[in-house]
């Protein structure tokens, strides 16, 4: 577009219409109905020809994108059990990408996003939850913007906003975590993970311990208390919102 | 005894000896197309060449952060003796390529032993692009763990050997890529000046023990860092 320059403007003005009355005049209040539920974007990572992590050599070998669709689904039970909305970013084997996902995501007015995954390293049956940010960055908030001169900041950079509210969201999760799932860590940690930093929410990845284990189909078990975690990861992290006057 | 059964018995024996001749060669062929890992290994040694240090250089230790001994996910620089030379790009490639092939342990590599170092550039700007082969994307074991340590023990170990990158670019096959295996990010530049001020990731695993922590920084600080960044004082 080119600058806007002093002098006659190019274009008039359009003709002097009244606006379109887009809305109706507004209602009288009515009394405040229960809040809207809190909505969960589930996100089973992969999907399609891209099986993510899978067992070694092993054809019959488990594969990270049916495990943590089947996770996700047990999940979804739970959370609509709770009266949570639940949002997947797919249903089913599709192949769908990491922008597409976080479109999804993005377009809902707010929510959490949870993306799923299961790794190859690990002691069996744990968890650890990431937000995304560089582990350098000692210093919170961990997001760190990509260099002026290097590359604009962009969409792309949607999470940058909510560096810190995923980072307490991570924290209060991986407590919860640790709890049901014995062993685990309780501590987050950073990691610079794609899906993530396109997600306008406050946004966590849970990766779980592993893909290559005596029986992975066993990790599908860690739907009900991964859902138990982060049902009480919530309403820890709205507490002090819901807590105000 | 009619003189048919007589040939059959015959054949019969024959066919026994025959057999266990014949059965001491088949067990040693078959051995011999059972490789055991070890020598799997050692021929892969053989083919990949050795880093490639630089002439006449005198040999500096650098710190190349392999996976801990103990705790494999964790890196723990191991300070290595090697010729680097003056020049960044050629002290870049000794130093990854020590990283890829080096590692004390199989074990304790966090990229795979396959990859290759196919270019690294220097722009004046302090830019740096690393472009390494395929192997590194399709032969990591894929996850946000190992992705996230095998792209640390790139950024770190270049950082040390090569200050006057501030930034760096991965590509793989020459191409810029969405992730290095399906989790990390790897589209635009890192920050590698951040890695200075950066708590470091594991006491050295060789070298004198580490010196008594001082007094610690303030706790709130060493909370948030991540427990794969075990906060060590000094430095």
């Amino acid at each position: 577009m080119p600058p806007q320059a002093p002098g006659p403007p190019i274009h008039a003005p359009s003709t002097q219409e009244q606006p379109p009355q887009l809305f109706p005049p507004a209602p009288p209040p009515e009394p405040p109905a229960a809040p809207p539920p809190i909505t969960v974007i589930l996100d089973p990572a992969h999907g399609g020809p891209d099986s993510g992590a899978h067992g070694d050599l092993s054809e019959e070998g488990a594969a990270e994108k049916d495990l943590v669709l089947a996770i996700a689904l047990g999940m979804r039970r739970e959370l609509e059990r709770q009266g949570i909305r639940v949002i997947l970013t797919r249903q089913n084997d599709a192949a769908v990408s990491m922008n597409d996902r976080a479109a999804v995501a993005n377009a809902l007015g707010a929510g959490y996003f949870v993306s799923l995954h299961v790794g190859s390293t690990g002691e069996a049956n744990t968890a650890q939850t990431y937000s995304f940010g560089t582990p350098h960055g000692s210093a919170p908030p961990a997001f760190v913007p990509r260099p002026a001169g290097i590359e604009a900041v962009r969409w792309d950079d949607a999470q940058a906003g909510y560096a810190i509210a995923s980072r307490r969201l991570a924290e209060l999760l991986q407590v919860e975590l640790a709890q049901k799932l014995p062993r685990s860590s309780d501590v987050p940690q950073f990691a610079e993970v794609r899906q993530l930093r396109v997600v306008a929410h406050p946004a966590v990845a849970i990766e779980l311990s592993r893909v290559e284990q005596a029986n992975p189909e066993s990790l599908q078990k860690t739907a009900a208390p991964l859902a138990a975690a982060l049902v009480k990861a919530i309403a820890a992290y709205r507490q002090p919102l819901e807590g105000k006057p | 005894m009619p003189k048919a059964v007589r040939i059959a018995i015959l054949l019969l024996v024959l066919a026994v000896l025959a057999g266990l001749i014949e059965l001491p060669v088949l067990r040693l062929q078959i051995s011999r197309l059972q490789p055991t890992e070890q020598t799997e290994e050692v021929a892969r040694r053989e083919v990949i060449r050795p880093a490639v240090e630089a002439r006449d250089a005198k040999k500096e230790k650098v710190p190349i952060y392999w996976l801990s001994a103990t705790d494999p996910e964790q890196l723990a620089p191991v300070e290595t003796p090697l010729a680097l030379g003056s020049d960044p790009v050629e002290r870049a490639r000794v130093a990854l390529e020590s990283l890829i092939t080096g590692a004390p342990t199989p074990e304790q590599r966090p990229l795979p032993l396959d990859t290759s170092l196919l270019a690294f550039y220097l722009l004046d700007d302090g830019t740096a692009v690393a472009d390494f082969s395929e192997e590194l994307s399709k032969e990591l074991p894929s996850g946000i763990a190992t992705e996230q340590l095998a792209l640390d023990a790139i950024t770190r170990t270049l950082h040390a050997a090569v200050p006057q990158a501030h930034r760096l670019h991965i590509l793989i096959d020459g191409q810029e890529v969405e992730t290095l295996a399906g989790h990390v990010d790897l589209s635009g530049a890192f920050d590698l000046t951040l890695i200075a001020s950066a708590a470091p990731v594991a006491a050295p695993e060789t070298a004198a023990p580490a010196p008594a922590p001082p007094a610690k920084s303030p706790a709130t600080e060493e909370k948030k860092i991540p427990a794969a960044t075990k906060p060590r004082g000094g430095e």
